[in-house]
């Protein structure tokens, strides 16, 4: 033990930190990765246990469903096919007008018809929100100057 | 029209001989001028503020809604108060003071309601309430009801503004929840969408939208921001002298103000339905289509 | 007790000992036809209120009716450009990301560094200073280059307002038959 390398083996003794990307240095809890494994798995099973009791509707329960649903869907129906008829009036009313500006002005059809690829949908429209914001228009609006 | 065509045509040939270079444009456009009525051409402009706040539900929808969000409460799972509320903590506490239990089910007892069943202190059988603590109770028994505080109760402001209240019309702070248009009155009393003439001539002709934005900054002041939906008009109303094509746009800021002038004398922030009340009916009759309902 | 309820439930594993415990890899747990459920999990109304004040109600599962947001689309100058009255707020100020970018700016702002070697040249040694002063504009440039290069702009650049879209000539995936 009094060789000349006992110095060196002594150092080498010293614990050596070592850290491994990765690797788990504390315990979950104080259970073994088993026992935490079958805690998972069980509480993963137990869903059924936060679950409440299945609906189950009488005969008169599910026809009155039945209506309400049926009437949402006509509702929602009806609601669709104005929208539809106002598309196409709006379509029809553009035709219109483009086929009268054709006869009367090829420049301004020209114009009008050109193509505006790349054109935005401008950031600052909001999608309207349930309850208006304090300040609900901005008027002090400048133009900005065009360099 | 056939024979006014051709007699353009014949005019146009003519005219090429004696002038010698002038192109076929210019010639279709002089053949216009002198053979039929000279139709001015006018740019309308319909400038809309789209809704601020969302549509007020009808009955319909409002109980549809409630019956679903009803069902689905329902059919809920318990809510996993161990997962939010770490055991032995205050908050934990707190929270637990505010809920009133389920009834347990007790060794013969009868139960009116049925008999419970009770699994992680939820009533199976119907929907879990769960009652949240007041966080705010500290600062409102302060009294401190700071603005700046961020953890301040939420306190929505009204649907109903003051232009609402005072009936503004000039105002665009008015029906939140409906799209507003622009309409002006012309010095003969009349309302109408505002509308500006394009020039004819070959040089100062401009497309029909860049016409009703320049329009618009003459009419109602130049700090105003708006944006074009698009080129092509989205409507044409038509009578003997002159023919109106409607581009639409919608105002994004900025304040209309109406400049002195003789044209109109006055302007208003309407929805469809008051539109109709305003304008003539054959007017409204060809736009209608082009409005937004709500 | 825990172990308990394990080996009953669990009969197929086999006991090995007592620190061991095996299990199969999957609960067994027969879903009957019709009757598998939906997991809808309890949530809660909350009413958040936007950083302009507007209020908007929306579901959570988070345990809290009313949220405040202070930084978002509201009062973002991006969304926002026509207005100069808005009061960026930086929800993030004070976060990790900005105590490293307090302490570490310098290091990888790449002006301040190629402006301090020069004025250090300056004051030690006025000889090279002729030689040193366009060796330093020289190394300045590259870097500013790269900079452009490798740098976020050119990704910002495409929220911009004047970019556009690709109509065509772009490489399209197409489908096509094989050949028989």
């Amino acid at each position: 033990m009094s060789s000349p390398w006992s110095n060196n083996s002594r150092k080498l003794s010293q614990p050596v930190l070592q850290f491994v990307r990765g690797k788990r240095t504390k315990a979950k809890g104080a259970l073994s990765p088993a026992v935490q494994r079958v805690i998972t798995q069980l509480s993963v099973m137990s869903a059924g246990r936060k679950q409440p009791k299945m609906l189950k509707l009488s005969r008169e329960d599910l026809i009155k469903h039945q209506t309400i649903q049926n009437c949402w869907s006509m509702y929602q129906r009806e609601l669709r096919e104005k929208r539809n008829e106002q598309l196409r009036l709006q379509y029809k009313s553009t035709e219109k007008a483009m086929t009268l500006l054709e006869q009367l002005d090829p420049e301004l059809f020209e114009a009008a018809n050109a193509s505006e690829a790349g054109k935005r949908f401008p950031l600052e429209l909001k999608v309207p929100t349930e309850f208006p914001p304090d300040q609900v228009w901005y008027y002090n609006y400048k133009p900005k100057e065009e360099q | 029209m056939r024979l006014e065509e051709a007699e353009v045509f014949v005019n146009g040939l003519l005219q090429q001989h004696k002038g010698g270079s002038m192109t076929f444009q210019q010639v279709a456009l002089r053949g216009m001028a002198t053979a039929s009525k000279p139709r001015a051409i006018k740019a309308g402009l319909i400038l809309s503020r789209i809704p601020i706040v969302t549509q007020e539900a009808t009955t319909l929808e409002k109980q549809y809604y409630e019956y679903q969000s009803e069902l689905e409460r329902r059919l809920m799972w318990t809510f996993p108060q161990y997962f939010y509320f770490r055991k032995g903590t205050l908050s934990e506490k707190r929270f637990l003071a505010a809920q009133r239990g389920p009834v347990s089910r007790q060794p013969g007892v009868w139960f009116p309601k049925g008999v419970p069943d009770v699994r992680h202190n939820r009533e199976r059988r119907t929907k879990q309430e769960v009652t949240l603590p007041k966080s705010s109770e500290s600062e409102s028994l302060s009294g401190a009801n700071n603005e700046d505080d961020v953890s301040r109760p939420v306190v929505p402001n009204s649907r109903i503004t003051d232009a609402d209240r005072e009936n503004d019309t000039t105002s665009l702070e008015r029906q939140l929840s409906s799209t507003l248009y622009l309409i002006v009155k012309n010095a003969a009393g009349k309302w109408a969408f505002p509308s500006f003439s394009v020039p004819l001539d070959s040089e100062a002709k401009k497309p029909l939208h860049i016409t009703a934005e320049a329009g618009l900054r003459e009419l109602g002041g130049p700090n105003i921001n708006t944006w074009t939906v698009s080129n092509t008009p989205a409507g044409v109303l038509g009578d003997a002298q002159a023919t109106e094509f409607m581009i639409k746009s919608h105002i994004v800021s900025g304040r209309f103000v109406l400049q002195p002038q003789k044209q109109y004398d006055a302007f208003a922030w309407l929805t469809k339905s008051e539109i109709q009340q305003r304008v003539e009916e054959a007017y409204f009759k060809e736009l209608s289509c082009i409005l937004a309902d709500n | 007790m825990l172990r308990s309820v394990i080996f009953k439930r669990f009969a197929t594993g086999g006991y090995h000992g007592a620190q061991q415990i095996s299990i199969p890899k999957r609960p067994l747990k027969k879903i009957r036809l019709g009757k598998a459920r939906p997991a809808i999990y309890h949530k809660f109304d909350v009413q958040v209120e936007l950083s302009d004040g507007s209020v908007i109600t929306r579901r959570s599962q988070f345990p809290k009716d009313q949220i405040r947001l202070i930084q978002d689309q509201r009062n973002n100058p991006l969304w926002n450009q026509s207005r100069d009255d808005l009061v960026v707020v930086d929800a993030n100020a004070g976060g990790r990301l900005d105590r490293f970018k307090q302490k570490y700016d310098t290091l990888f702002n790449f002006e301040a560094p190629a402006k301090q070697p020069a004025a250090d040249a300056k004051g030690k040694n006025k000889v090279k200073e002729v030689k040193s002063a366009p060796e330093e504009e020289a190394a300045a440039t590259p870097a500013a280059e790269e900079e452009d290069a490798f740098g976020m702009d050119d990704y910002m650049s495409l929220l911009d307002q004047n970019a556009q879209q690709v109509q065509s000539g772009g490489k399209l995936a197409t489908k096509k038959r094989d050949k028989k």
